[in-house]
């Protein structure tokens, strides 16, 4: 029964100092108007991002079924395409819990609960982390979608055009 | 005999008993309507919120070219689907990636001044 009376340490708790508490106290109030600004500017972002996965996922879904009809085969692309609606989704997930992540660090007491916005603060980064992972899963996609493109697609095409 | 008493009493009251379940019908749909807008996402995409004025004003209309469903594939098609495969693709670089250093500790002041 011991343990369950002894208070929980969070890692972050343990490396903050004294003066690193005293200044994180100072300024944190003006720490979570930056991060109000940010989420502003970034909600902007994350619109004109989803706007244009959307289209570009419609613009592959269009070629990768038209050459379904034409009888041609380019498998890069299928996956490619399939790769970047699955990052895309995730991008969204971890965005939504990115954006609740700021919004309750904003929300908090810091003044009085210093360890735990910063701990907050740190969730807020890793979340971010995991958002801008997804951009760079989606780029590779994109980059693979391109690349079947000028390998598969245009070769594929060439073939075609001698069969016939 | 309390049911009789209850019927008489929403029989005498009528209007009022009509504009009070009205009420609660809104109410109702209104907490459904307002759980969906949250539980959905959709309050977190919502840029017309009071408030997010700059971020409305910060919305970069997307490229919208249409390609056709329909038709042979062959250079001339791969060579348009590219162009407007590439016209998306500069749209995305342009924008913001969730990688600057805003939030570092550096950034939000929260780094002891050097003594």
């Amino acid at each position: 029964m011991v343990f369950l009376t002894v208070p929980m340490v969070h890692a972050e708790d343990m490396a903050l100092s004294d003066r690193q508490i005293q200044t994180i106290k100072a300024n944190c109030v003006q720490a979570q108007s930056s991060l109000k600004q940010l989420q502003l500017t970034e909600a902007a972002t994350r619109n004109n991002r989803g706007r244009s996965y959307e289209s570009i996922s419609k613009l592959m879904t269009t070629l990768n079924g038209r050459i379904v009809l034409n009888k041609l085969t380019a498998p890069t692309l299928t996956a490619a395409s399939s790769d970047m609606e699955k990052r895309f989704t995730s991008f969204k997930n971890n965005y939504d819990s990115y954006y609740d992540s700021v919004t309750a660090t904003i929300k908090l007491s810091c003044k009085d609960q210093p360890v735990t916005f910063y701990d907050s603060l740190t969730n807020v980064r890793e979340l971010r982390a995991r958002v801008a992972q997804d951009i760079k899963s989606i780029n590779e996609s994109l980059d693979a979608y391109q690349g079947g493109i000028n390998d598969e697609l245009r070769a594929e095409v060439v073939a075609s055009r001698s069969s016939q | 005999m309390q049911g009789q008493n209850l019927k008489a009493l929403v029989e005498r009251h009528r209007f009022a008993f009509a504009i009070a379940v009205v009420i609660l019908i809104t109410f109702l749909m209104t907490a459904i309507s307002m759980s969906l807008y949250v539980s959905s996402g959709a309050s977190r995409l919502d840029l017309s919120r009071p408030g997010f004025e700059q971020a409305r004003k910060d919305i970069i209309p997307t490229p919208d070219d249409k390609f056709s469903a329909e038709g042979k594939v062959d250079a001339a098609t791969v060579d348009e689907f590219e162009k407007l495969y590439q016209k998306q693709r500069v749209y995305l670089n342009n924008l913001g990636d969730f990688e600057d250093s805003s939030l570092d500790d550096a950034s939000l002041r929260l780094t002891p001044a050097a003594q």
